[in-house]
Parts: C-alpha cells; sequence; structure tokens
C-alpha cells in the first residue's frame, strides 16, 4: 500500500491545538480563513463532546458541534489561532 | 524533509495500485437482474465469481472456478438449489460444499469452495469481501434507504459501466470541489466533509448555472442540497434534492463500483425519485429516468478525465482545495487488517471550505459566458 504522504498545506501552517471552553475537548484546528476551519478529533474528544458524544452511528456524521465556534472565535481574537488567509 | 529551492520542480510520486482489494460490503447490482434462476458471472476482486439464486429463493455466490478441474461454474446450471458445473455436472450449494457428483458414490473430503457473504436490502444484492476472511459486524452494516421499494418512490433506475483506472479515483471526488464546476458544470455553493469511523460524508449545495439554459420544455432548476455518505469503501447513498420553480424533486442517489482488478472497476449508480402531487407516478418515473440521464453524463465526465490523468499520491493542493490527503487517510483502513487499523484512519475530521473566492471566480466566468452567447454569432461574408 501506499505510504500516506503529508498535505503541502500542512507543511506552511500545521494544525494547532485547542481546547473547547464548553466541554474542554481537545482538538486540533487550523484555519484557511475566517469562513474555512479544519478540525481534527480523536476519540477522546468526541466523547467529551455534549454534541457529537451523543450522536448515533451510523448515517451521515453529525455536520459538527454547534458549541465550538465561540471557542474558535475567542482563539482568533486573542491572536492564538492564525488565519492563513486574510481576504 | 528536505527544504525546497524556489527553482526545483515538483515531481509527481505515485506507487502501483494495491494489489490488496478493500474491506467491505460491496453492492453487486439489483436483486431482479440476478434472480432469474440463471448463473450469472461477476469479474470482481481479482476473480471470477458465479451469482445464482436456487429454489430456495436465496441468492448465492461461490468462487466460479469448480474445485474439481477448474471447470467456470457460471457457465452452467441452477439445478435445484445448486449450481451444477458444465464440465463434470459437481453440484455446488450456496454454502460452498459439493453437495454431489452424480456418477460418483462418494463426495471427496475438503470438497468446498469459497462462499461470499451476501446481503439483499432495498432491492439490492451485496457481497462481502475481507482479504482476512472474517465476517461483517454490525457496526459496518449498510444503512437502510428510506423509499427504496416504498409505493411512494420510483423503482430503481440503474446503470453500470467498466471504468478502465484504480478506484481511488471516484473515491478522490467526495472532496474534489472545485472538479464539480470545471468538469461537471456545477455551482458549488457549499461544501464540508466529514470522517468518522468508516463513514466519509459531503455535504454540498449547488446553485443551477445561468449559462446552461434549461432543456426545451423543462422546469428551471434553481439548486441542489446533498448529502452523500461512503459507508465503507465503496457504497454511497446521496440524500440529494432538486429545486425547482414549482417545487423540490427529492431523490436518492446512490454511487457504487466495486473492483475489478487493482486497475479497473464497475461503477454503478441508482436513483429513486419521490412521487407527490405535483409529481405523480409518470412523471416521478420520468424524472428519474432523465435525472439518471444527467448523472450519466456526468460520470462520464470523470471518465474521460481519468482516461488521461496520471496516477498521483503527492498531490498539490491550494486552500480552495479539500481534504485529500486526509480522505485518502480514511480510505486506507479498508486496505489494512482489521488490527492495524490506526486511530488517525477512523478518527473524526472535519473540513469546511469557504467559497468565497471560488464563488467571485465562477460567477465572473458565467457571466463572461452569457455575455459571449448573447453576441450576434460573426458570419463569413
Amino acid at each position: 500500500m501506499s505510504e500516506l504522504r503529508t498535505d503541502n498545506r500542512l507543511d506552511d501552517v500545521p494544525m494547532q491545538p485547542l481546547r473547547c471552553q464548553h466541554c474542554a475537548a481537545r482538538l486540533l484546528v487550523r484555519k484557511s480563513t475566517v469562513h474555512q476551519t479544519s478540525l481534527q478529533w480523536n476519540a477522546e474528544a468526541v466523547e467529551a463532546c455534549a454534541e457529537l458524544g451523543a450522536s448515533p452511528m451510523p448515517g451521515p456524521a453529525l455536520a459538527g458541534c454547534s458549541r465550538l465556534k465561540e471557542s474558535l472565535e475567542a482563539e482568533v481574537a486573542a491572536g492564538r489561532l492564525r488565519i492563513v488567509q486574510t481576504v | 524533509m528536505t527544504s525546497l529551492q524556489p527553482d526545483e520542480i515538483r515531481l509527481i510520486e505515485a506507487d502501483s495500485a494495491p494489489s490488496r482489494f478493500a474491506r467491505g460490503w460491496h453492492c453487486l447490482g439489483l436483486v431482479r437482474d440476478f434472480a432469474d434462476g440463471k448463473p450469472h458471472t461477476v469479474h470482481a476482486f481479482g476473480t471470477k465469481l458465479v451469482v445464482f439464486r436456487g429454489e430456495s429463493g436465496k441468492i448465492n455466490i461461490l468462487d466460479s472456478y469448480c474445485r474439481h478441474l477448474g471447470g467456470d461454474l457460471s457457465q452452467g446450471e441452477v439445478k435445484g438449489d445448486e449450481i451444477a458445473c458444465p464440465f463434470h455436472d459437481w453440484r455446488w450449494g450456496g454454502d460452498g460444499r459439493c453437495k454431489q457428483i452424480p456418477y460418483s458414490k462418494r463426495v471427496p473430503m475438503l470438497a468446498r469452495t469459497r462462499a461470499w457473504t451476501t446481503l439483499e436490502q432495498d432491492g439490492l444484492l451485496f457481497v462481502w469481501h475481507d482479504p482476512e476472511g472474517k465476517k461483517p459486524t454490525e457496526e459496518v452494516a449498510i444503512p437502510r434507504i428510506e423509499g427504496a421499494e416504498s409505493d411512494e418512490w420510483t423503482d430503481w433506475h440503474w446503470y453500470t459501466t467498466v471504468v478502465n483506472t484504480n478506484c481511488r479515483e471516484i473515491i478522490d471526488n467526495v472532496v474534489d470541489m472545485a472538479h464539480f464546476f470545471y468538469v461537471h458544470g456545477s455551482l458549488p455553493t457549499y461544501f464540508k466533509n466529514v470522517f468518522e469511523g468508516h463513514v466519509a460524508t459531503q455535504y454540498m449545495n449547488g446553485d443551477a448555472r445561468d449559462d446552461y439554459p434549461a432543456p426545451e420544455g423543462q422546469p428551471k432548476m434553481l439548486g441542489t442540497t446533498s448529502v452523500a455518505s461512503y459507508y465503507g469503501p465503496s457504497f454511497m447513498i446521496d440524500d440529494l434534492t432538486y429545486h425547482y420553480e414549482f417545487g423540490d424533486h427529492h431523490t436518492v442517489l446512490l454511487n457504487c463500483h466495486y473492483p475489478i482488478s487493482a486497475d479497473s472497476f464497475v461503477l454503478q449508480y441508482g436513483i429513486i425519485v419521490k412521487k407527490s402531487a405535483s409529481l405523480p407516478e409518470d412523471a416521478a418515473m420520468a424524472s428519474a429516468i432523465a435525472l439518471g440521464d444527467y448523472i450519466k453524463v456526468g460520470f462520464e465526465q470523470d471518465v474521460e478525465i481519468w482516461k488521461n490523468k496520471a496516477r498521483i499520491d503527492n498531490p498539490l493542493l491550494c486552500e480552495e482545495d479539500g481534504p485529500v490527503y486526509q480522505l485518502r487517510r480514511w480510505y486506507e483502513q479498508f486496505y489494512v487488517d482489521v488490527a492495524d487499523v490506526q486511530p488517525e484512519m477512523v478518527d473524526r475530521f472535519e473540513y469546511e471550505l469557504d467559497l468565497t473566492r471560488p464563488t467571485k471566480a465562477w460567477h465572473d466566468e458565467v457571466a463572461a459566458n452569457i455575455a459571449r452567447q448573447a453576441k450576434p454569432t460573426e458570419t463569413a461574408p
């Protein structure tokens, strides 16, 4: 099987840690723009999340947690989360 | 990692397509196409299978090569609940055991061939493939499709074709937002991916393109809303709604495939359309067929690209591209033993695209096309 290579975009700006203000889930985040976000969860973080932890599987995965937005905005406002492309 | 020099050329890297086939449920097509009591040949997973329905009514799948002298069972005949080899009439049951040899007193020891685990659900026939030989778990069960085999929906409109490339190409479509504009003439307005466990989901909304007028006599389509999920490596269910001037058409689109070899696969889609007061039986079926034709064109557009493109393991991506690497990391889980599935292959990953920049570029392009169309065509003097 092919060796898994890394995303060239992450070479430039990697994902960085984030802790949710609501549930304390620890995840990795990267923001390309104000409106473009990638989130890397692990099993522990999903379990901690009030919305995702309760999501039934299988089925289309729940699109996301509605409460995480505030934490993301706070990180950006505090200058701790870099936005790759500011328009 | 070596540092890139400004004048360095980026090279395409690609290992050969894997010789192993994915673990998972694969849809072979409609039950009704295999249920005629005749043996059917299916080339899949690098081998040949025989699919047949015996007296009991159950559809069975066996390795097609007879363990006696290698005859092709799919060229044989269904006799009772067994498939009879055309070479010496050895009779094989759906459980893989040789039941009788008409010219012999006794069936030899070890007269057992590979019987594949099957599933008949919602009018569809599935086969389970696992290189480790294990049975499917409840966790990876294919979900039921609301509307399938319901009076309120049409029957399946089905299409099958062979594509001569490795099936990773079609998986990449899950994240390839921009190709929906350039290859398929769609206009995405919202795009998000979520991968978790064995499910990979694409949320996509789109607008109709004003430079592609509706066909004569057809209502004007305004846009689409789609939630499409792969359940395992090869079976996608797409809840797809078409928004028209005079109401919505609710459809379910299946997009599924099974590998023939490392470099070819059978691509299939199926579509059902919900009937409504404004869309009675015949109109709904006509809509299913029309939408099916439209989707067929879409697949042909993909195939045209795949026929000529290179396999690439190190795609060079811009910020407006989708999560190709993370999708392939998810897809890798089906190509390793269960014990070797790593947390990062199944951990939840979300990626929501900002379409501001693509939308602007594409609206400009559409406007330019409309302006060009409006100009009277120049005629030669």
